[in-house]
């Protein structure tokens, strides 16, 4: 049988998708040249995070097979966005911040752990999901109680793999039992009371400040979602993952009105889950053709540039807080 | 095939001294016809016709010779059977019991092929060179003689020829299985314990933390904590990052029934299995019917029972089993030390596979075990030295004991080890069901037999010479230990042996890091290094805790300043609750002897920090060992186990059927 003498699969040219893209990423970059590549108005350390956050996005990416160049340029748009973004005061304090961090990274995890199931299956899924279930302590109570609920119900397959309901449970969630107990016994010990302050029930003051207007300038993760979860729904790409970002998303916004569910998420929060959901499902199962891969950066870009328009004090919505709680 | 000129000589009528010169000379010219093999058994009532119908159906499908199957199938003595064989030949018979070979003219650069080939010289009469033969046909021998005119041939049974190449080469290769790997590679071998730049380093590490202690007691503790933990936090996120990689389907050889079905029996090579067994009679039976049932051409079996000289009970047991000539019992001379490591080097001398595997005396291997091995080997390429099948326990659900070591066995075999095959980081071999490549195991000089996880050295050995370890996806059960001291005098001699293969890899940190590379160097460090540090340190973290939680004193809060005092104690809280949660993970993984997950093990994880507990006490025996005694081989009791008996009972049933 002769060797094939090329790669099968469609030929596709490499060079004009890129010059279509640069095309699009000069009007959102260019406002950095000729100045400080970090804004001097953006909190610096805030913004190294990001920044160092979008580095890993773009590793992940890299290792799912999108592409060096491919990577650099779905990261490069989400990096700018947050830096855009962090040049408007928010007025949030550092356990706010990592709180939002611990969050976004809390859902991430989650995500690509039920990206493994969806694509594997087995013990290896099931192990991450309880170990980032573990992790969930830096998240919100109410996000890690609702992604307790949701692996009960997404791994209940994986019953007779473990031997039963109890013992599939007692592989779930053992590690987090194992977490709250050490923390518990850390505040014990050192009177520091991790665990009460984590589940503390805001005052009704505290949510009033939490409770800040958000502008257009703030849309921009819910656009980067809807962008990611529609590319995926038409790349015909969607799964278990896309269904629990959109389920985590909707109840939390509807637990928003269960007055003694303690420490509820605010804004940031939320846009950082916002954000971080979707890199995950754009990271654990990138666009594969050239073709979809621009499409959907081209969209991502549209959007974020829609949203990152300077915020003139004019276009201030209430857009996940609808209602006083 | 009977060497050319074989015939010629044994028609010369020169038979040699002794009964072989006192019988009748043999016809002198072949029969034109001569009676077939088969034909000569049955006439000579040694075999049935139906048997010899059986045999013959071997024959073709294991492609073996007609003679090894049925001494195989255990249907003829060897010693009639060589007889006969002779008969057909037209070639004298020789008994090396009466007339044993003249030991001058052996040579020791021989022996090797004495043993593969099955023949020895035996006699020189009047410059004719007479060898005794096993196999009349092996082209090998016809092109090692068959060109000389000065040699002929005879015919005695191969056990005669193991038995006679023991009591000359005895002493030489007994000799060797102790001090061969320390003069071969001085550098390799644990004969000394600690070097004298070690003990330098040593006394100037306690000479410097006896100062340091005396000038700055609290500075030096919490720098002596900070380290130790770190190291601790280290080797738990090693290995969870091993479980996890484990944790995915494709980890580890895995061989398809697909791939077992494409291999050809008589492609497969002859296969030696060594059982090395001291004082352990009763469960004689069980591997003797477990080694039966192997899914391999019995004629290509080559199973030596490797038992000490002066073991009069387990010898005697293993001859009142009158097993087929498949097992051969190899005696291995009295001398120091007394380790399994020192009887498999002196076996091995006398194997005749390409390769060679060791089960302890109540191992139940997996029936497909050998066959896998060999799609493994042809798999994984050329640089690769050994196969290690996983190992479990049958007896696992006897008591809380046999629970946990079974968790921590399905830990090791199940996750740890499948990940380092996957990473390709040095292996310390498991204690049995390893698979090596004969020639690859000779090169490396053997097991050390100064040290006494001579497995775990062995594997790390490999690394070092650019070999390669893999695991493959089998299973052999094994007895786990069901009582306390046992198992704290098996543990204790695994944690001795841990710290010799440290101690050894260590004297040359840099030589170690060019051999086998950085990430080789901290997987050792992190794996080898922690079990020990973890099994030592354990105690120190435990009680302080322990003290807190119940007096709540303030009494060591100057030596734990406040971040080292939440290091430490996320350390041993974090570490105990992963390590839990990874021995709920093996519990999943692992396969009992229905092939199916040990879940029900999965509650008893919880308890495992008390399990640590007796780790830290053998631990500490192991070290007291070391300094003591350190070549001092812990004898673990076998066929302790309730589960045993019925064992037993079922090899005895099917051993008479």
């Amino acid at each position: 049988m002769p060797k094939p003498t090329q790669r099968p699969g469609p030929r596709v040219s490499f060079w004009w998708p890129r010059i279509i893209l640069v095309a699009f990423m000069l009007p959102v970059v260019l406002p950095l040249f000729g100045q400080d590549i970090i804004p001097y108005s953006v909190d610096k350390p805030l913004a190294l995070c990001a920044l160092a956050l979008c580095a890993l996005w773009a590793w992940h990416m890299l290792a799912a097979g999108m592409g060096g160049v491919w990577s650099f340029l779905y990261a490069g748009t989400l990096a700018t966005a947050c830096i855009l973004s962090l040049q408007e005061p928010m007025n949030q304090t550092l356990p706010e911040w990592l709180h939002a961090f611990g969050c976004g990274i809390f859902v991430y995890a989650m995500l690509w752990a039920f990206s493994l199931y969806e694509r594997k299956g087995g013990i290896q899924p099931l192990a991450t999901a309880a170990l980032v279930l573990a992790f969930g302590m830096l998240a919100k109570p109410v996000l890690l109680i609702l992604c307790v609920l949701f692996c009960a119900i997404g791994f209940f397959p994986e019953r007779r793999l473990a031997g039963g309901l109890g013992k599939l449970l007692l592989l779930l969630y053992t590690p987090l039992l194992l977490c709250l107990f050490s923390l518990a016994l850390l505040g014990y010990l050192y009177h520091g009371g991790i665990l009460k302050s984590w589940w503390t029930v805001a005052p009704p003051a505290e949510i009033a400040r939490l409770h800040i207007s958000c502008s257009l300038h703030d849309l921009w993760p819910l656009a980067f979602g809807l962008v990611t979860i529609l590319g995926r729904l038409i790349a015909g790409k969607s799964g278990r993952p896309d269904l629990l970002y959109l389920l985590i998303v909707i109840l939390l916004v509807d637990l928003r009105f269960v007055p003694w569910i303690p420490n509820q998420p605010n804004p940031l929060d939320f846009s950082v889950m916002l954000v971080c959901g979707a890199a995950c499902l754009l990271a654990t199962a990138p666009p594969l053709r050239v073709r979809e891969r621009l499409i959907l950066l081209t969209s991502l870009v549209a959007a974020l540039a829609w949203c990152l328009q300077k915020y003139d004090g004019m276009h201030t919505v209430n857009w996940l807080w609808p209602l006083e709680p | 095939m009977l060497p050319q000129n074989a015939t010629e000589h044994l028609q010369k009528g020169a038979y040699g001294t002794g009964a072989a010169e006192a019988a009748p000379p043999r016809s002198r010219k072949l029969p034109l016809e001569p009676p077939l093999l088969g034909e000569l058994l049955i006439e000579a009532g040694l075999i049935t016709k139906a048997q010899l119908e059986d045999a013959l159906s071997q024959q073709s499908s294991w492609g073996a010779r007609l003679g090894d199957v049925l001494l195989a199938m255990g249907w003829l003595k060897p010693l009639e059977f060589y007889q006969v064989l002779a008969e057909h030949f037209h070639v004298s018979f020789v008994d090396l019991n009466e007339e044993p070979a003249d030991a001058s003219l052996f040579d020791p650069k021989e022996y090797a092929d004495y043993a593969k080939h099955q023949y020895l010289p035996w006699r020189m009469r009047d410059g004719i060179l007479w060898i005794v033969v096993a196999d009349p046909t092996s082209l090998w021998m016809e092109e090692r003689w068959g060109q000389r005119d000065d040699v002929c041939f005879m015919i005695t049974s191969s056990l005669d020829i193991l038995s006679e190449l023991q009591r000359v080469a005895g002493p030489q290769f007994s000799e060797e299985a102790v001090y061969y790997l320390a003069k071969l590679a001085p550098e390799h071998s644990a004969r000394i314990v600690v070097t004298t730049s070690q003990k330098f380093w040593i006394a100037v590490l306690l000479l410097g933390a006896v100062g340091a202690l005396s000038l700055a007691p609290v500075i030096t503790l919490i720098v002596v904590n900070s380290v130790l933990n770190a190291f601790l936090l280290f080797s738990f996120l090693f290995r969870m990052a091993l479980c996890w990689i484990s944790c995915a389907e494709e980890i580890g050889q895995s061989i398809s029934k697909e791939e077992l079905a494409a291999l050809k029996d008589e492609d497969l090579p002859i296969y030696t299995i060594l059982v090395p067994m001291y004082k352990e009679p009763s469960v004689l039976p069980i591997l003797a019917a477990a080694l039966k049932k192997m899914d391999y051409p019995k004629s290509k079996l080559d199973i030596k029972l490797v038992l000490e000289q002066n073991d009069h009970e387990t010898i005697d047991a293993a001859k009142a089993l009158e097993l087929a000539s498949i097992f051969e019992i190899v005696e291995v001379p009295d001398s120091l030390p007394k380790t399994k490591p020192k009887a498999c080097n002196y076996a091995m001398r006398l194997a005749r596979g390409e390769y060679l595997t060791i089960y302890d005396a109540e191992d139940k291997p997996e029936p497909d075990q050998l066959k896998k091995v060999m799609v493994a080997f042809r798999r994984m390429g050329r640089k690769t030295a050994c196969i290690q099948a996983h190992l479990n326990y049958f007896n696992a659900h006897e008591n809380w004991l046999t629970r946990m070591f079974t968790l921590e066995y399905s830990l090791w075999f199940d996750l740890f080890l499948p990940a380092l095959d996957h990473l390709r980081f040095p292996i310390p071999l498991g204690g049995t069901s390893n698979h090596f490549d004969l020639k690859k195991l000779r090169e490396v000089g053997g097991w050390d037999p100064f040290n006494v996880t001579e497995d775990a050295d062995l594997g790390l050995r490999f690394a070092a010479y650019g070999y390669h370890v893999g695991v493959v996806n089998s299973v052999t059960f094994e007895e786990a230990n069901s009582k306390v001291g046992n198992w704290i005098r098996q543990r204790s001699r695994w944690i001795k042996g841990y710290i010799q293969t440290w101690l050894v890899n260590m004297r040359n940190p840099f030589g170690l890091l060019r051999r086998v590379g950085w990430k080789g160097f901290l997987s050792f460090q992190l794996f080898v290094g922690g079990t020990i540090v973890s099994a030592l340190s354990y105690p120190f973290m435990v009680i302080p805790f322990i003290l807190w939680l119940t007096t709540n004193t303030g009494a060591l809060h100057s030596f734990f300043p406040l971040p080292l005092l939440i290091v430490s104690t996320v350390n041993l809280v974090a570490g105990n609750s992963f390590l839990i949660y990874l021995s709920m993970l093996a519990a999943v993984k692992s396969r009992n002897t229905d092939m199916l997950p040990n879940t029900d093990l999965l509650p008893y994880a919880l308890t495992v920090p008390g399990y640590w507990i007796l780790q830290s006490i053998a631990g500490y025996k192991a070290l007291w060992q070391l300094i003591t005694n350190p070549f001092y081989w812990e004898k673990t009791t076998h066929g302790i186990s309730k589960n045993t008996q019925d064992e037993l009972a079922q090899a005895n049933a099917a051993t008479r059927s």
